[in-house]
């Protein structure tokens, strides 16, 4: 596959971020919410909204899913631009529109690209009937009644089977999360303090070998994340830029059922078949090579765990512990609050929880206030200056990394 | 706007398949109890999910149907105990995995049995249970 230009990772920079959140007490639905953040980034890029050349979103949220959503959203906001798009590859989208305003930037068809993606899936819709109808094939899958879990535990239990990992294992993930998540003040699982293995053990299956604590949650109520991008020129008069260093994006399939039955593929996952290896191996690669940077240069990562096992997937994909290992890395307590490796420090999806698909804004914001060190919940000790974030969707179908950094090179 | 309770009618009956025409025969047969698979004739690759070209090489050559013995084994299995929708609950607990025919393709389907006998590795055959949504599930040999 054709390598992207590594100059790509040297030329754009978000100049301004805006967030935006939602519960029961204080309902706002995704155009509220996406608007809400977009003027948040515009005022902190301290640019005027009509500077916005470009405007990228995600998939359509759940809670409002009128197709050509984001083209919606810039008649919202009275917004002529030369072009919006939709990035649909699932939690994914929302990650690589950030690369895709870097594109745009070195292409010169822009001076600013808004990206931008809310939801609020909580507060308007009934997320599991949904959620399996949406992930499932609907010709072989979605008549069986799986859930979401349901499907995602098919890696669990391979995971398990081939490594030798135990629910006590996906216990401690869980306990970890937890205990970044218990900082933050919009995260949907602060309320039940911090919790124990036991804790974790004791909670019912929702599609073994998982049970309710391994899984994300649907909350908070509402959320969004918005970032103005721009050249790195422009970024050097701005007050906070975050460099985007690297980017890489790969999607290897839609529904599980032809994941299984993939016997070859130009992108790497192991030796087929197999399920325990993931697209993310590949766009971290990507990423790292723009960025001319290793793994273990990453300072601080923000993830797409949905459950505990995605988790150790993940961190084994994105170069941070060799195949099956992830649970050393996970027991070594260097991703813990203190540790020299943060990781998911707003808790994470499982912690955070899934306001839906703007959850994957939610860790780009996470990522962009902790190099700014302004986080809403626990700072990170070691002050991190390089940082993975990486988002998933489907049945770890899609993947997304960006490498951000507070220095230009 | 999607409002709650919009999505009500996976909950009142137990969802149809969203046949493809690449599938028709799969399912004309399913209503005959047998299972099929598509094999491409350049390649000589067992094919599923169904297609009109096979996807596993460059040959561009449309696939022919055999029938399957319905044999194989437990690739992966999750046993669901919060079901999706309404109509699920008086079915659970009951388990989906992926089986791995012998003719080596898998399909995603329900395995009937305890939950606790489930593993992976065990040997499934495949049946076809008399239910409103005709659907080949599997069952422990
Ligand atoms: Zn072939």
């Amino acid at each position: 596959m054709k390598k992207p230009d590594r100059s790509l990772g040297r030329v754009a920079a978000i100049v301004g971020m805006g967030d935006a959140y939602a519960d029961h007490e204080n309902v706002k639905d995704p155009l509220q919410l996406a608007t809400e953040a977009t003027w948040g980034a515009i005022r902190d890029a301290g640019i005027k909204k009509d500077d916005i050349d470009i405007l990228l979103t995600g998939r359509a949220p759940w809670a409002d899913r009128r197709p050509q959503w984001s083209n919606i959203f810039a008649s919202h906001l009275q917004l002529p631009v030369r072009m919006t798009t939709e990035l649909t590859f699932h939690g994914a989208g929302v990650n690589a529109i950030i690369g895709q305003a870097a594109l745009a930037i070195a292409a010169g068809v822009a001076d600013y690209v808004l990206c931008v993606q809310a939801d609020a899936v909580q507060l308007f819709i009934d997320a599991t009937a949904v959620g399996a109808a949406t992930d499932a094939c609907p010709q072989f899958e979605f008549p069986y009644g799986p859930t979401i879990p349901t499907i995602y535990a098919q890696l669990a239990c391979r995971y398990m089977h081939e490594f030798g990992v135990t629910e006590e294992d996906f216990a401690e993930v869980a306990v970890q999360r937890q205990e970044w998540a218990v900082h933050h003040p919009k995260a949907a699982k602060r309320k039940h303090g911090l919790i124990t293995v036991e804790d974790v053990m004791k909670s019912p299956y929702i599609s073994s070998p998982l049970r309710r604590w391994m899984c994300a949650t649907w909350g908070p109520g509402g959320t969004a994340g918005a970032f103005i991008v721009t050249s790195v020129e422009r970024a050097a008069k701005a007050k906070n830029p975050i460099y985007i260093r690297g980017f890489g994006t790969c999607t290897t399939h839609e529904y599980l059922c032809e994941r299984i039955n993939l016997r070859k593929s130009r992108i790497p996952l192991g030796p087929l078949p197999a399920i325990t290896t993931t697209g993310a191996a590949y766009a971290a690669k990507e990423a790292y090579e723009m960025a001319d940077l290793q793994p273990q240069d990453m300072q601080i990562a923000a993830l797409a765990g949905n459950f505990s096992h995605t988790v150790l997937v993940q961190l084994e994909d994105l170069g941070f512990a060799p195949k099956g290992k992830a649970m050393d890395l996970v027991r070594s307590g260097r991703m813990r609050p203190g540790g020299d490796f943060p990781v998911d420090t707003n808790g994470g999806w499982m912690g955070f929880g899934q306001p839906g698909i703007s959850v994957a804004a939610d860790s780009l914001v996470e990522t962009v206030r902790q190099l700014r060190g302004n986080p809403l919940g626990l700072k990170a000790g070691n002050n991190p200056k390089l940082a993975m974030a990486y988002s998933a969707g489907g049945m770890l179908a899609c993947h997304s990394a960006v490498i951000l950094g507070t220095e230009k090179s | 706007m999607l409002e709650q309770g919009e999505f009500a009618d996976f909950k009142e009956s137990y969802p149809q398949p969203r046949v493809t025409q690449d599938a028709l025969p799969y399912w004309e047969a399913v209503r005959n109890k047998k299972l099929l698979f598509q094999r491409c004739p350049a390649c000589s690759g067992a094919i599923f999910p169904p297609r009109s070209v096979c996807p596993m090489c460059d040959a561009g050559a449309k696939p022919g149907w055999e029938e399957s013995k319905g044999a194989g084994s437990i690739y992966s299995f999750s046993v669901v105990h919060r079901p999706p929708s309404a109509i699920w609950k008086s079915h659970a607990p009951y388990t989906i995995g992926l089986v791995r025919l012998d003719e080596d393709y898998f399909l995603f389907a329900e395995i009937e049995g305890k939950p606790e006998d489930m593993a992976v590795g065990k040997r499934v055959e495949v049946n076809f249970p008399d239910r409103e949504v005709p659907l080949p599930t599997f069952r422990l040999v």
